[in-house]
């Protein structure tokens, strides 16, 4: 982990893990795993997702996969680039989300390419940008002469973790009895289990080092 | 191999038994009457530095029928310094028994194995409890379970090569119980794959503007003179390649479509996932999230109206009515309660081992066990690079199995693969595999190679297209100076005609004919050898020359095709190859490198006119300038085969 850019103020970097904080929320507010994120791009805001996973019952609907396929609809349909044009505007672009990214949201920033990523808490159990693997250092997988080398991309933890790990525990406190849920007991547990996996992240995150 | 295997890829990479980790630890000899006295002692000082599967005491039978035992007394630092690391209240044991401690190792894991405890216990005496996985195959599969397992790769396999030659990865989410396909999908990195191919050619080609900022003006015209048939075919060819093997590779891709379909992170896995979740939400649509739409507000207003379960499920039955599956409709009403969460207890096989986004999302999605036939060297995320299945943090494990093919399978696989990462020590792969050959042709040799083609396409054999552009280039590198034009293949020619793998192939109902066919077809043809083309045609390439392409314009198609795939002409690896079976191979070879000196101003003219093709002899440095190799499909080859006006 660095400390953020200098060309990047504290301020600003504060600003912006708002906003993926206020996409959390969102996800939050939809009985979703609280995660949320924006991308920028050229100090605009190009993008934001939030987890989906519950609704759409694919659990690889993460805030990162969300804002992603965001900006290639927008590129690639309604810009018409091409890959490497794409690629070209992936690698000026910067993400904040409010959790480490998993170690499928990691690959996935590596793949499209992404410049840097400033993320709230830690993930210790999924963690693919230092806690579990570190994707996010190109160095971690070994290029062959033939093989388009692993992209990696600067990484910065620990930005208003606190914010992150307060909307895990809300989560979890909103959880089950008042989640609207009460005619169908028999079918929450898969939400159950969503819900415990992340609170055992949330009270590992107590001790996330602040940044900021 | 001729038998079809089933391999577990353990949590941990394989160490040879004798070559576990060990540490080392601070022993005594004790006497054995006071071995109560000091263990308890011991205990109360270092109580659980010692790694837990390694017994603190070991007996030993020393001569004249007395036992001697030996104690751990504590972990010992690195150093050969053994008193410096010694905790104060182990040394005053020391002290007070007057014990001569001893370094000695330890294994520092728990075996995995027999053999490995085996081995552990030469050292120090470990315990080992055997593994108990919950997961069925660990412990080895019935023959029912394994030739369904079979035949589930075999179907994965060929949704692989579908798709007229082009090799991608495949994923099929299988549900075990009753062997029932959930969910299957090759990759979307590239349009080219899915059937939707053709309707987004046919926007690119009604929109050649675009192309116009990235290809010179020639191409642009190529293009939309490209006729509709060959313009299907175009896509197939250009992408090489499965994505996992790859990831990062899209950038690179030059591939000039702007067709909306194309998607970096769209590998088969996360397609099929994808899809097992559109199922999910069709056939139970009863959790106040239909429809994929539905947006936060919409589903906490559904959720939070909480409609009785009646009323629901009338929804839920137009719903399904609605989604025109009435299997959907009847099972979701039935089994409403037995709704799977997500892809638990179902089975994903794969061609190739997962990268470590479609390994995770595998993770997410709660799959029970992986399948897949090939390794992913450079970017696996099961055994190869990352080994996803022993991180033990993750809140989900599945089981990883590499379903080893039979030879007459894996001939062909295995020399797609072998061509794609040229690492075949590295893989771990059947070393018992004959070598693949590669052998070159020109179209000097032309009644012979279309024979051959025509062999190819009645058989269909597989075309496979593993090639990076960079592999191109190193395969081509060193024929540059007599490589013209034409196309190139690689042939796997085998030394010991074994029949086992007719039987099975044809009891897998593949769509293939059994080597006596070809022998026949090669016999009556006059081939060299009887024996020599018994497998799969690897990969075919055109050479294009850039400035001589304007002048035909009824070849657009390979112009365009070859844009994205331009490299710099050429360096041998393909002779090395050949020479390795060049008694074998002699006579194409031999006649291949005089013929790639021919050449003509137009290469497109060469296939038009096989009479013409030893017309020109141009400079070789001279015809380099622009020009590239591009891989072709079957498409392209029947056509050539057209051209050259078989006579066979």
């Amino acid at each position: 982990m660095a400390s953020p850019t200098e060309e990047q103020s504290p301020d600003d970097t504060l600003k912006y893990m708002e906003l993926a904080l206020q996409q959390a929320k969102l996800a939050l507010d939809c009985l979703e795993v609280p995660v949320g994120c924006v991308i920028l791009e050229g100090g605009k805001v190009v993008a934001a997702g939030r987890n989906r996973t519950n609704e759409t019952r694919n659990a690889t609907r993460h805030a990162e996969m969300e804002a992603i396929d965001v900006l290639l609809e927008k590129w690639q349909q309604k810009d018409g680039l091409s890959q490497l044009e794409v690629a070209e505007k992936f690698s000026k672009c910067s993400l904040y989300v409010t959790c480490e990214p998993c170690i499928m949201c990691a690959a996935a920033l590596s793949i499209v390419g992404v410049q840097e990523v400033y993320y709230g808490c830690t993930n210790d159990k999924f963690g693919g940008c230092g806690s579990i693997l570190s994707l996010h250092s190109s160095s971690s997988m070994e290029g062959g002469g033939e093989v388009a080398r692993p992209k990696g991309f600067k990484c910065t933890g620990g930005i208003m973790a606190s914010e992150a790990v307060s909307l895990f525990r809300s989560f979890y406190e909103q959880g089950n009895p008042n989640a609207p849920k009460p005619h169908r007991p028999l079918l929450v547990p898969p939400d159950n289990a969503l819900n415990n996996l992340y609170v055992k992240e949330e009270q590992e995150s107590h001790h996330v080092r602040h940044f900021c | 191999m001729n038998t079809w295997q089933i391999l577990h890829v353990p949590d941990k990479p394989p160490i040879p038994p004798h070559q576990q980790p060990t540490v080392n630890v601070l022993a005594s000899d004790i006497e054995p009457k006071l071995a109560n006295t000091i263990i308890r002692r011991l205990n109360q000082i270092s109580p659980l530095e010692i790694p837990r599967h390694v017994k603190r005491i070991q007996k030993k039978h020393v001569e004249g029928g007395k036992i001697k035992l030996l104690v751990i007394l504590c972990v010992a630092g690195d150093g050969e310094n053994e008193s410096n690391n010694i905790p104060e209240g182990v040394q005053q044991l020391i002290n007070s028994y007057q014990l001569s401690p001893f370094i000695t190792k330890v294994c520092q894991y728990a075996a995995t194995s027999k053999e490995d405890w085996e081995e552990q216990c030469k050292l120090w005496p470990t315990s080992f409890h055997p593994p108990t996985y919950n997961i069925d195959g660990i412990g080895g599969f019935s023959e029912e379970d394994s030739h369904s397992v079979f035949d589930f790769m075999q179907l994965t396999l060929k949704m692989a090569r579908s798709g007229d030659g082009l090799i991608v990865n495949a994923a099929v989410i299988v549900d075990p119980s009753v062997n029932q396909v959930i969910a299957s999908a090759c990759d979307q990195t590239c349009s080219l794959y899915s059937s939707k191919a053709e309707s987004c050619i046919r926007n690119c080609t009604k929109q050649p503007e675009v192309y116009g900022s990235h290809h010179d003006s020639s191409v642009v015209a190529d293009h939309v003179n490209v006729s509709s048939n060959v313009s299907h075919d175009e896509p197939k060819q250009r992408h090489i390649g499965a994505s996992c093997l790859n990831p990062w590779q899209w950038a690179q891709q030059k591939l000039q479509t702007t067709s909306s379909s194309w998607h970096p992170l769209r590998h088969a896995s996360i397609v099929a996932i994808e899809s097992s979740a559109a199922r999910d939400r069709r056939l139970f649509p009863s959790l106040g999230q239909d429809g994929d739409k539905s947006n936060g507000v919409d589903s906490i207003q559904s959720s939070s109206t909480s409609t009785t379960p009646t009323k629901r499920q009338k929804t839920d039955s137009t719903n399904a009515e609605n989604g025109d599956k009435l299997d959907a409709h009847t099972e979701g009403l039935s089994s409403v309660s037995a709704r799977p969460y997500l892809c638990t207890g179902y089975d994903i096989y794969l061609v190739w081992e997962p990268c470590a986004m479609c390994a995770m999302a595998l993770v997410h999605q709660r799959i029970r066990r992986i399948f897949y036939a090939f390794p992913n060297p450079h970017a696996g995320a099961l055994g190869s690079v990352h080994r996803l299945q022993g991180e033990k943090s993750l809140n989900h494990h599945y089981a990883v199995f590499r379903v080893v093919l039979p030879k007459e399978l894996l001939d062909r696989d295995e020399i797609a693969r072998t061509s794609e990462n040229d690492k075949r020590a590295n893989t771990g792969c059947q070393s018992s595999l004959s070598v693949p050959v590669s052998v070159s042709l020109s179209l000097k040799i032309v009644p012979r190679l279309s024979v051959l083609l025509k062999l190819f396409l009645d058989y269909e054999l597989p075309l496979h297209f593993l090639l990076s552009d960079e592999r191109c280039n190193q395969l081509f590198n060193t024929k540059a100076s007599f490589s013209s034009f034409s196309i190139i293949f690689t042939f796997k020619m085998e030394e010991k005609r074994s029949d086992l793998g007719e039987d099975h192939s044809n009891s897998q109902g593949h769509k293939m004919k059994t080597p006596e066919s070809h022998k026949k077809y090669a016999n009556r043809d006059a081939m060299s050898r009887s024996d020599l083309w018994t497998d799969g045609l690897i990969c075919a390439f055109e050479f294009i020359r850039g400035h001589k392409r304007s002048t035909n314009s009824k070849v657009p198609s390979r112009t365009s095709d070859g844009d994205h795939s331009k490299m710099p002409v050429p360096v041998n690896r393909l002779s090395e190859a050949s020479s390795q079976k060049l008694d074998r191979s002699k006579l194409l070879d031999s006649s291949s490198k005089d013929e790639f000196r021919s050449n003509q101003k137009s290469p497109f003219s060469d296939y038009r006119d096989s009479d013409n093709h030893q017309s020109g002899h141009l400079n070789a440095t001279e015809r380099f300038d622009g020009s590239h190799w591009v891989p072709i499909g079957w498409a392209r080859i029947s056509e050539l085969v057209q051209t050259m006006q078989v006579d066979g």
